[in-house]
């Protein structure tokens, strides 16, 4: 009767894959840090390999680096989506940076939205630090004083919105008229 | 003469050897090094948390400072902070996912350390059933938690493969 034993060959590089395997993956479904993973998936995907090549050769159990090997994998195709996403996001910087007159014109542009809009925003603040503070909920809280819906003066024909947001130290005042269309 | 059917033999019962803590058999199961582990880096995030303040922290929100994108996790290091200073209304306001998130860190941190004390109390008690039983229970309590964060990752895939 043949008795297979399995010896611990490959065990201690698949513990090391299947710890940085887990980490890795748990790294890449957190948007803001994903692509971080890419390093700890890169040596769990290392590691788990070697793990595999010892317990075959060793007569070794190939479970742990097997299941290194799949996670590290998705977690690799992850951050590799996430670097993708960010490095999209620098060369938007870089062309922005290469052509400054792009941000000019989109300026203009909001501007010209937004007086078609007819909207006002305006604010006042003597302390912009307490101003932070209060919208960080540290200090006290927003009140929002009048949401107004109502005709306004010029005509019959428009209508408009006013929102206050006083505080201590900040008074946003929001005004936009719209106007009906003829 | 009743003849003997079968002979009743009392025997006292085994007391079960316990080798209590024994921290030599920590080199002796993988299962108990990876919980070892795992239970390491789930205490050094509770730590971080705690180190640093709302305001203070060293990870920045790369995603929204190169992209402009506001994923579901922004504000998760703040809020986690607040949480093990038990703010969690503050936790809430900051990220109002965080909760959830941090009870899949705290549930799997009380689970290692019970499967380390277990183990290290009654060694070969641990099965592969255990084993499979505690990836099921791991994988699903990852799924409900992060399941904002799984939902936002894979709406963004796919927008890429578009």
């Amino acid at each position: 009767m043949n008795v297979e034993v399995k010896t611990t060959a490959g065990q201690a590089m698949g513990i090391v894959g299947i710890v940085l395997a887990v980490i890795s993956l748990i790294l890449a479904f957190i948007p803001c840090i994903g692509f971080v993973a890419l390093l700890p998936a890169a040596l769990a995907l290392i590691f788990s390999i070697i793990s595999i090549i010892q317990a075959t050769n060793g007569y070794g159990s190939k479970g742990l680096g097997i299941g290194a090997l799949i996670v590290s994998v998705l977690s690799i195709f992850l951050a590799v989506m996430w670097l993708t996403i960010i490095s999209g996001g620098f060369s938007v910087l870089k062309d922005l940076e290469r052509h400054p007159e792009k941000i000019e014109i989109f300026g203009k542009e909001l501007e010209k939205e937004l007086n078609d809009a007819n909207v006002q925003i305006r604010i006042e603040t003597d302390s912009m630090v307490k101003t932070l503070r209060q919208l960080e909920g540290e200090s006290d809280s927003i009140k929002v004083i009048t949401i107004k819906k109502n005709k306004v003066s010029k005509g019959d024909d428009s209508q408009g919105a006013r929102i206050t947001i006083d505080t201590d130290s900040v008074q946003i005042r929001i005004e936009a008229t719209e106007k009906k269309k003829k | 003469m009743i003849p003997i059917l079968f002979k009743l033999e009392l025997k006292p019962l085994k007391k079960r050897k316990s080798n209590g803590f024994n921290f030599y058999s920590i080199a002796a199961t993988p299962y108990l090094k990876v919980n070892s582990a795992f239970a390491l880096i789930l205490l050094l995030v509770f730590i971080y948390s705690l180190v640093f303040s709302q305001n203070n922290h060293p990870i920045p929100a790369a995603l929204t400072q190169l992209t402009g994108i506001v994923p579901p996790s922004k504000g998760l290091s703040a809020a986690f902070s607040q949480i093990v200073r038990l703010n969690f209304t503050n936790a809430y306001i900051l990220n109002p996912y965080s909760l959830r998130v941090f009870s899949f860190f705290l549930i799997q941190f009380i689970l290692r350390v019970g499967l380390i004390v277990t183990e290290l109390r009654f060694p070969n008690s641990v099965t592969t059933s255990t084993i499979a039983v505690d990836i099921l229970i791991s994988l699903t309590l990852l799924i409900y938690c992060f399941y904002p964060l799984i939902e936002f990752t894979f709406k963004i895939l796919l927008q890429l493969l578009h």
